[in-house]
């Protein structure tokens, strides 16, 4: 299976499509982003992709953070060593993102949300330097946004990150896919719409359903599969090569 | 060290040095010009500030030069411009490196898998990546920043073992650890750290 990240599919395309709303929003200060959706739709992989490639700030929240911790983090995403109190660990962070045209982007942002100080502290950052801060978490994210005025005035897009529709789950497959010396494997639309229809459209499912499918290709040594080749168990999410190998 | 005497032809720097060792006074840029003929008036001074860095002409007074003895000397062991010694200094992070981006996923994740490195880092422009990200994770193993967990994701392939997973140990800071023949330098703490080292 070839380890490459896809920027066609409909939730990567949607949530850079919202990167450029907020960049181009009339009001200045209202440069957040809310990026939500279930688990397993690529939301964290979306945004660890768009921080690698755009050099820009990520953060994960974690269930344990204080204030301080959160500063701590901050400042060594930015790329200096935290040192000193909080106030001092703020304009640490203020002189390293203004003008530097980074996006902060906050991760499982539910937790940040237990304490007002911590998403108060980022609305301070982006309200003074007008970095863009993208916050992702699960369905309902922009929703528990709301109680806060003050934040949700300043969101310029959500982004959904839904299913993916059986036009991704075709690109996934021709794109990451392949059999032996790196050649492309054939999926037939029968085994491409069940591959969509059992795994609900989750990209984690999807990846795992296709390097079972490429395990059978491989073992079998042909280049086009079909739904009839494939044993159902492999098309869920706990198909297992090695289990595999004695069915075929 | 007596450097051996250029055969082509001299350049700038090198006529110039030579005529100033040669009077031992201080000439203005004005004389020089007169001096040298044909070189144009900006390629002097160009040559002249090159000179005073390297420490072979010093400035006498405002506008006039003169060779200093270290520049007397070199004129007669042969002067040759370019680099006067090996360099010493750090490398300068590149800022989109794929050894930057593959050190951010890791600061990013934490637990990795090399396919997960390619992923994530790799943006197409790339000759050989996965090699060159596993020259650079075994790099970071020896050195103490990471650790091979003893259990394995699971692999594509019909017979794969799996993919081995690593943890980062030492998130030290953004910029990405440079790997050196014995040895890992990194860049956020000013460290040289030895292959098999303290980690």
């Amino acid at each position: 299976m070839r380890h490459q990240f896809l920027i066609e599919i409909k939730n990567v395309s949607r949530f850079l499509a919202g990167t450029q709303r907020v960049k181009d929003s009339g009001a200045p200060e209202a440069c957040w982003q809310c990026c939500q959706g279930e688990a397993g739709f690529g939301k964290s992989s979306t945004l660890e992709w768009h921080a690698t490639q755009g050099g820009h700030v990520y953060l994960r929240a974690k269930a344990s953070w204080t204030l301080t911790a959160m500063m701590r983090e901050l400042v060594l995403a930015v790329g200096h060593q935290p040192q000193g109190k909080n106030n001092e660990l703020f304009y640490t962070v203020l002189s390293s993102l203004a003008g530097s045209g980074r996006s902060v982007i906050v991760d499982e942002v539910e937790h940040a949300m237990r304490d007002i100080h911590l998403i108060e502290t980022l609305r301070d950052i982006s309200d003074m330097t007008l970095t863009p801060i993208i916050v992702a978490g699960h369905s309902g994210t922009s929703a528990k946004l709301k109680r806060h005025p003050q934040i949700f005035s300043r969101l310029s897009d959500v982004t959904d990150f839904g299913p993916a529709e059986p036009a991704d789950v075709r690109l996934v497959c021709d794109r990451l896919a392949e059999v032996k010396g790196g050649k492309p494997l054939h999926f037939a639309d029968d085994l491409v719409a069940e591959i969509h229809r059992r795994t609900q459209g989750r990209i984690r499912d999807i990846k795992k359903a296709i390097a079972n499918v490429e395990a059978i290709a491989r073992r079998s040594g042909v280049e086009e599969i079909g739904l009839a080749d494939v044993p159902v168990k492999a098309l869920t999410s706990d198909g297992n090569p090695s289990e595999l190998k004695r069915r075929v | 060290m007596a450097r051996t005497p250029r055969k082509s032809k001299p350049g700038p720097q090198a006529r110039i040095l030579a005529v100033l060792s040669e009077r031992r006074v201080c000439l203005t840029l004005d004389e020089l010009a007169a001096e040298l003929g044909d070189m144009p008036r900006k390629k002097i001074t160009a040559s002249v500030c090159r000179l005073v860095t390297q420490r072979y002409v010093e400035r006498a007074d405002k506008g006039c030069y003169q060779a200093t003895d270290a520049g007397a000397e070199a004129q007669r062991q042969g002067y040759r411009p370019g680099p006067q010694g090996p360099l010493t200094g750090n490398r300068k992070p590149v800022p989109n490196s794929l050894r930057q981006r593959v050190w951010k996923t890791m600061m990013m994740r934490g637990r990795f898998t090399i396919p997960d490195l390619m992923e994530n880092a790799c943006n197409g422009t790339e000759k050989s990546p996965g090699s060159n990200i596993n020259h650079y994770v075994w790099a970071l193993g020896r050195a103490g920043y990471v650790r091979e967990l003893s259990t394995r994701a699971p692999g594509t392939a019909v017979e794969s073992n799996g993919y081995k997973q690593f943890l980062l140990l030492k998130k030290t800071g953004m910029l990405a650890p440079v790997e050196r023949r014995d040895g890992v330098f990194d860049p956020n703490t000013g460290e040289e750290i030895a292959f098999g080292g303290a980690a």
